[in-house]
């Protein structure tokens, strides 16, 4: 009897329960956020994640969207495709957001970018940096980050001006990211014309040793590597190549930019240089406003992929202002090809293919540092 | 070319000698108890954990944690026994799967939680400085890691084939009511069985964490290859583990060599398929009935 009471009276309280939350949550302007913040990319996710929310903070204080809460929807789809289009359907579906952000890796962002196209609703890539996720003809799809196109043309320039430079061996992760990098990178490279590729290989996401990699990497004999690993696995990659004597000029990208990598392995990566899209390093006034917020809200420094959350959650915010509160997800998409926001990474101005076009910096890593050299 | 194909046959047997200790733990619950003990990837990780509080924290030398993570997996393999297969032992065999698959995502759920997915590097003695031999690049890590998983592989197997433990175990392997009968405590066996499997996943954990750092989602290829080299060594056999195991660092190194490094899993799970067409019994094993 007792159960029976139980058992009704939660019948009773959780749906009003429920419905209680959902009209308080009407009353802010939702934004979906899908990322990996858990499995082996997780702390991808968790930084792109802290950027976001000091976005979403800033918008907050300064008057919300049309005098409404901007809110941020977050789930997590641990780095897997199938789980991010699960994650998207969701956000769409049930928690009923205005905009989405569904990334990392590429291939997440692509899978989904079939389900916001049938359901009609912007998506941003804020961290898709393969540019096969603008070769999907897709007009709900914007690109906020930098392609891997843009940064294979700079490390292909940082590449060619270092002389002596004539042949180099490349390692990516097995993804769509990481292909794309590598595809891009060799069509950069046969435009210097110099070095040339000797060796291109990709690592499996899973891999945990890559001493079989290396050690065909030493075999031809390449003037250089290029190294497009991501942390925690460059950390490994590093030390493998001093464990088998391999001695050779690194490049890299935004995977190498990372204090946690220095801090374990900073020791390796000396005379390392980065192409990649943003750096605490830059000291623009955009660049310089978003460190300054960034620390006084969390007391650390953030980094580029914090940036990329900044980024994509003040572009939305900037159309969701611009199309009203109460827009629809057309006069949203609308507002999204006017933008034309200053990130610290470079201007968000959309074109035809709803690319930004964010420019690539280079670093250098010296005397257990990282310097701009452009 | 041969000069290449040298170096990787040599790193491909320092490679699955670590395969090797995963699969020894696995085999171990696997080939005695009948349980596909689904949590020992996460033993594995903790291991590793345990392994990196002791050096960063309590300070310990890096040798002695690698103990430090045996005696606590031990006790943590007793646990997941007591909570989460004995109470099923008598039921279908995918009610035990099920239950230690529970535990897996829990543990490694909440060392995600607690330490967050950053991973966390061993402080080792051991400098990543090359050792040549002839063409062969190896290292002192890697060395070690070898000659523990060898001596652990000889080490168990004296223990089974010369102790009167070693030989309860084996006479439940080969028929557990005949052994029963004969006297022994199948409950007490099944509890050492586990501390020791789960030990050997927590020195696994802390030998291999030290080379690639620790984090939580770090068991769960080991444990997969795990299963597979025990099926490919014979389910039970020691030394058909250790065999299938290095057999398998090989293939996967000169697939990355020869062919490419993102075919490497493709190849090593195509190889435990030939090597059961081939020999359907696995590469060696106790023999015997078992259940």
């Amino acid at each position: 009897m007792r159960k029976t009471a139980i058992v009704v009276t939660m019948g009773f309280v959780l749906p009003m329960a429920l419905a209680g939350s959902v009209f308080a949550a009407d009353e802010t302007v939702k934004i979906g956020i899908g990322l990996p913040l858990t499995g082996q990319i997780g702390f991808l996710g968790q930084q792109f994640l802290k950027g976001a929310k000091v976005a979403t903070e800033v918008v907050n204080e300064n008057g919300g969207i049309g005098g409404r809460k901007l809110e941020l929807v977050v789930r997590d789809h641990k780095g897997i495709p199938a789980e991010a289009v699960n994650v998207a359907k969701r956000l769409i579906y049930e928690d009923h957001v205005k905009v989405l952000n569904v990334d990392l890796p590429a291939s997440a962002t692509i899978a989904v970018e079939g389900v916001t196209k049938e359901a009609k609703i912007p998506q941003l890539g804020g961290y898709a940096f393969s540019s096969l996720t603008l070769q999907q003809n897709d007009p709900w799809y914007f690109q906020t980050s930098i392609t891997s196109d843009t940064l294979a043309a700079a490390a292909a320039t940082m590449m060619h001006d270092v002389k002596g430079n004539e042949t180099v061996a490349i390692l990516a992760p097995n993804d769509d990211y990481g292909r794309g990098e590598v595809t891009a990178i060799k069509s950069a490279l046969a435009k210097t014309g110099s070095p040339k590729v000797v060796y291109d290989d990709y690592y499996e996401r899973t891999q945990t040793d890559y001493s079989p990699a290396l050690l065909k990497m030493k075999s031809v004999n390449p003037s250089s590597l290029f190294l497009d690993v991501r942390f925690p696995d460059s950390v490994t990659v590093l030390k493998q190549l001093a464990e088998f004597g391999i001695k050779k000029p690194l490049f890299s990208t935004i995977n190498f930019y990372n204090p946690k990598l220095v801090a374990q392995a900073g020791q390796y990566m000396e005379g390392t240089f980065i192409a990649l899209n943003w750096a605490p390093e830059l000291n623009d006034p955009a660049s310089n406003a978003f460190k300054e917020v960034y620390q006084a809200k969390l007391k650390e420094l953030p980094d580029a992929n914090a940036e990329l959350g900044w980024t994509s959650v003040n572009v939305i915010a900037a159309a969701l202002k611009s199309a009203g509160a109460d827009a629809d997800a057309e006069a949203i998409r609308a507002a999204l090809k006017k933008t034309d926001w200053l990130s610290p990474g470079g201007l968000i101005k959309f074109d035809e293919h709803n690319d930004a076009h964010v420019p690539a910096h280079i670093l250098e890593f010296k005397d257990g540092k990282y310097h701009v050299i452009n | 070319m041969f000069e290449l194909a040298l170096q990787q046959v040599a790193n491909g047997l320092l490679v699955g000698s670590t395969y090797a200790l995963m699969a020894l733990g696995l085999m171990v619950i696997l080939g005695i108890l009948q349980v596909i003990n689904m949590s020992q990837g996460q033993l594995y990780m903790l291991g590793g954990y345990c392994s990196y509080f002791a050096t960063s924290i309590l300070g310990i030398g890096y040798f002695s944690s690698i103990a430090v993570a045996m005696l606590m997996m031990a006790v943590g393999g007793v646990v997941v026994e007591r909570v989460a297969v004995r109470p099923f032992l008598k039921r279908p065999f995918y009610i035990t799967f099920l239950s230690t698959t529970a535990v897996s995502l829990m543990i490694e759920d909440a060392a995600q939680i607690l330490w967050t997915a950053d991973p966390r590097p061993i402080a080792t003695p051991f400098l990543p400085i090359p050792i040549q031999i002839g063409p062969v690049y190896l290292s002192m890590q890697r060395i070690f890691i070898f000659c523990f998983a060898v001596a652990s592989v000889l080490a168990f197997a004296a223990f089974l084939k010369w102790t009167r433990v070693g030989l309860a175990i084996r006479a439940l392997a080969k028929d557990r009511d005949t052994a029963m009968l004969m006297g022994i405590n199948a409950d007490r066996i099944h509890t050492l069985t586990f501390a020791v499997g789960a030990a050997l996943a927590g020195a696994a954990g802390a030998l291999i964490g030290a080379m690639f750092g620790v984090y939580p989602s770090m068991g769960e290829l080991p444990l997969l290859k795990g299963f597979a080299l025990v099926v490919m060594g014979g389910m039970g056999s020691v030394f058909g583990v250790l065999g299938a195991s290095l057999m398998l660092g090989v293939a996967e190194g000169l697939t990355a060599a020869f062919i490419s490094t993102s075919l490497v899993d493709l190849v090593a799970f195509a190889t435990m398929i030939a090597v059961l067409l081939v020999r359907p019994e696995g590469l060696g094993r106790w023999g015997g009935r078992h259940g």
